[in-house]
């Protein structure tokens, strides 16, 4: 694949502190985002394919299940049937804050 | 320990009349039986609620419906050159084997250059690259000897390497030239000494170029060791030939610089066939294997032009890939004789081992002379060049230009678990050249009903409304169009299109302007139409080629490709090539954006006197607020009316879509730079227009400029505006009474 597709850049400023960002994503996963939170998204969702997190479809569209790529190359698949979800936003809040969690160290949809 | 089921398939063709057969292979892993049966498709599997159709097939009784047994039927990848050569290679006077070669993926382990080397029977001889080093095979009927030479070839460099074999004494002698302007060393050879071995035996049946002979546990003579990269002007000398003459054989253009060649191939005859030319005299002709990529620059191209038509002798080089396929070259599992009473419509083999599924779709078009008014154009030709989209599976930016998770389903998954059902055009070989041919004659994993939305399953929906709203209509595929013309066209007083007819031929292009022209009336109901050009293999169903020299970054041709193999043809977007789709369409592709679509709003064109039987009983301002895609009739891709890029000045633009997410931006600035540039401080530059317009014959053009249209006509139970201004629009496109121009 071309090298022009390197990953986003995680622009300054945005850290563990922005829980609006969680917020605002909570409130509209998607479509229309404030700057900040679509740079967020691009740098989350620009990161190479070993590793990355996917839905299995395992019911027709009414059920998707978390899974992952294997974190080297020939590239394998593995479910994560623990993590079974009926909605497609229920899986994007989970994904984003296990990633943010990965980043700054904290879960931003913990109790606080 | 069990083997997870597996099923696959696929047909010899997608489109056949009946009466007419058509044959399926299938390859099945696990359960001792596998079962097959045909269904008529009426509805596709896309979700649950009111808003989606239920998914709707009906089985058909026929006489090859019913339990197979398993067999397990392999893909041989890898692409060459096979040429007949009985009683092998001339070895009592030596023999010299040269060419000119451009390794891309030099350190691949053991690759065949040429010769008549075959793993399976340790027989024949051929020069080889070993982990990077230039070596000659030699089996001796029981056993192989590798000799490997100090000289490596650099990746993607022209290099002229020769090696000579004496048998008697066991002396074999490697040469090599770099052929860069600018080079370090100028001549390499290696003189080497075959120790313990017989000598070889001289290899029998076939000679290859690009990889070496085997023969699998059916009997089935297939290709293994893959070159990966250039091979040029490949010779034959039945003597061995001193260093003087071997410093002459890079000359790849006019007459043989070395004369008494046993074979000379001139790679730059038949560039649009399978064929390869032995010049030499002695007839050694052969076929290309798999399909390797022909009309790309050889050791002299000098860039003076992208047309290998113009320079031929600059075209002699073949580009070959360890993962070409072009037909898996499965036997044939059963034969479906279509019945004569057989509806026109979408159709497909459904395979069933344990759980495993895979569907097998194919289109029955009508008997001659009973057609009906209206047909709905299924774009094969798309699918093609999607056909086996790897990059959907494992390219790195899907959720960022989705905008959301990957969605991925076993079918998907089936590529990660056999690579070798091959890739798409819009995937990289495995030494990292863009593919430029694809085809059907494999299992296509993204040509289905069910599953995650796409192509056949998104087109499904056009045809569950048409079934659902009672239009009689037949079915015919891109390919008819193609092999066809207008004459395919002709019956029909309406062409409805698929979701997303991307891919368009000249005879394509040709056929579908020329029936509007005529008084004929075309409904495109998608996005992204007739936007890259596209060429069929001139003799072989089911093959497209797609080059994109004017697509600078993601999947670009080397600046060599700027012409079709198949056809000659200029390669491209039909923009590229002078024909921009908004002269026909009205609209073009724009952008994308897979996260969340929109909606139209009318315009004041709407409520011209034109346009008032496309808004019959339609008092909405916004067409298109709901769907099952994304919660719009405009997104996924979207098109928009220019006028400057050739929109027709009489168009009406009846309504445009707003409010599309960051991700239509994204789309345009960053990272698909074969979209035109737009202003930016233009608000509405990201939009979807709806076109109408008639022509001077009598015919109309209506187009929609939106993938996602087809996701919101089911709403509501089909009760919706979306569906609302399709039925008017094909019901006026129905009516014979010619559509006037309008006045200047």
């Amino acid at each position: 694949m071309s090298d022009f597709l390197k990953r986003p850049r995680l622009p300054a400023g945005i850290d563990g502190s922005r829980r609006d960002l969680w917020e605002e994503f909570r409130r509209q996963p998607f479509g229309k985002h404030s700057p900040d939170l679509q740079a967020l998204l691009e740098y989350m969702r620009g990161g190479p394919i070993t590793g990355k997190y996917f839905l299995k479809l395992t019911g027709p569209h009414s059920e998707w299940t978390l899974a992952r790529f294997s974190t080297t190359y020939p590239l394998t698949t593995e479910t994560l049937p623990e993590h079974v979800f009926t909605t497609i936003e229920d899986a994007e809040y989970f994904v984003f804050r296990r990633r943010w969690e990965e980043m700054f160290g904290a879960d931003p949809g913990a109790e606080s | 320990m069990s083997v997870k089921a597996a099923v696959m398939g696929y047909a010899d063709r997608q489109s056949v009349r009946p009466g007419e057969p058509i044959e399926f292979k299938v390859s099945a892993l696990g359960p001792e039986t596998y079962r097959a049966d045909i269904v008529r498709l009426i509805a596709p599997e896309v979700g649950l609620g009111e808003d989606c159709p239920d998914f709707c097939e009906i089985e058909l009784g026929t006489e090859v419906c019913g339990d197979y047994p398993t067999e397990w039927q392999p893909i041989h990848p890898g692409s060459a050159v096979r040429v007949p050569m009985p009683g092998g290679l001339p070895l009592e006077g030596g023999i010299t084997l040269s060419a000119n070669i451009f390794p891309t993926l030099a350190e691949a382990g053991r690759q065949g250059i040429l010769g008549t080397y075959s793993p399976t029977d340790d027989s024949g001889l051929s020069l080889m690259l070993e982990d990077g080093a230039l070596a000659l095979a030699v089996g001796s009927g029981g056993s192989t000897a590798i000799v490997t030479s100090s000289i490596t070839p650099v990746e993607h460099r022209w290099t002229a390497v020769a090696v000579t074999y004496e048998p008697d004494a066991g002396t074999v002698e490697f040469h090599a030239r770099g052929m860069e302007t600018h080079r370090l060393e100028a001549v390499l050879s290696s003189r080497e000494r075959m120790e313990g071995t017989a000598p070889g035996a001289s290899g029998g049946i076939h000679f290859h170029i690009g990889a070496v002979r085997a023969v699998d546990d059916r009997g089935v003579e297939h290709t293994v060791l893959s070159f990966n990269g250039r091979i040029e002007r490949p010779r034959v000398y039945a003597r061995l030939l001193d260093a003087e003459d071997i410093s002459r054989l890079s000359q790849v253009a006019g007459p043989a610089p070395v004369g008494g060649a046993h074979a000379d191939w001139d790679l730059s005859i038949g560039i649009d066939t399978d064929s390869v030319t032995d010049v030499s005299g002695n007839g050694r002709h052969g076929e290309t294997v798999n399909l390797p990529t022909r009309a790309v620059g050889g050791s002299n191209w000098a860039g003076e032009t992208d047309n290998w038509q113009l320079r031929t002798e600059q075209y002699g080089a073949i580009h070959f890939h360890d993962d070409d396929v072009d037909d898996a070259r499965w036997r044939t599992s059963f034969t479906l004789v279509v019945p004569e009473d057989w509806k026109s419509g979408c159709y497909a083999a459904r395979l069933r081992a344990d759980d495993a599924e895979f569907y097998v779709p194919f289109v029955v078009r009508p008997t001659p002379g009973r057609e009906a008014d209206a047909v709905f154009l299924l774009a094969t030709a798309t699918y093609g060049a999607y056909a086996n989209l790897r990059l959907r599976v494992v390219f790195p930016w899907n959720e960022l230009i989705h905008g959301r998770l990957t969605v991925l389903d076993d079918t998907d998954l089936l590529m990660l678990r056999f690579p070798e059902i091959g890739s798409s055009t819009y995937d990289s070989h495995t030494d990292g050249s863009t593919v430029v041919y694809a085809s059907m004659r494999r299992p296509v994993t993204n040509f289905r009903p069910k599953g995650r939305i796409y192509k056949f399953c998104q087109d499904m929906l056009l045809v569950s409304w048409l079934e659902e709203d009672g239009y009689d209509f037949d079915v015919i595929t891109d390919e008819d169009v193609h092999r066809e013309g207008l004459s395919a066209l002709a019956p029909y007083r309406v062409v409805i299109t698929s979701s997303h007819p991307e891919y368009f031929s000249t005879q394509m292009f040709d056929a579908t302007e020329d029936h509007v022209r005529q008084g004929g009336r075309m409904m495109y109901l998608g996005g992204n139409g007739w936007y890259w050009v596209i060429g069929y293999h001139p003799t072989r169903s089911g093959i497209v080629e797609v080059r994109r020299p004017d697509a600078p970054r993601l999947w670009a041709a080397d600046v060599s490709q700027g012409h079709l193999s198949f056809s000659g043809e200029r390669a491209g977007t039909w923009s590229w090539a002078g024909r921009p789709p908004e002269t026909f369409l009205g609209v073009c592709f724009i952008t994308q954006g897979f996260d969340e679509c929109s909606y139209y709003r009318r315009t004041p064109a709407s409520r011209d006197e034109r346009a008032a039987f496309i808004f019959e009983g339609v008092d909405d301002e916004l067409i298109g607020d709901f769907g099952l895609l994304m919660g719009g009739a405009a997104g996924y891709e979207i098109d928009r009316a220019d006028f400057l890029m050739g929109t027709p000045r009489h168009a009406l633009v009846v309504a445009s879509s707003e409010e599309h997410s960051n991700l239509y931006d994204l789309m345009v600035t960053s990272l698909v730079d074969t979209l035109p540039p737009s202003n930016p401080d233009d608000p509405d530059r990201i939009r979807a227009d709806m076109v109408f317009y008639e022509t001077a014959g009598g015919g109309a053009v209506f187009s929609v400029g939106s993938i996602a249209w087809s996701g919101s006509l089911s709403a509501a139970g089909y009760d919706n505006n979306v569906a609302a201004v399709s039925r008017n629009v094909l019901n006026r496109f129905l009516d014979p009474e010619p559509f006037q121009m309008p006045a200047e």
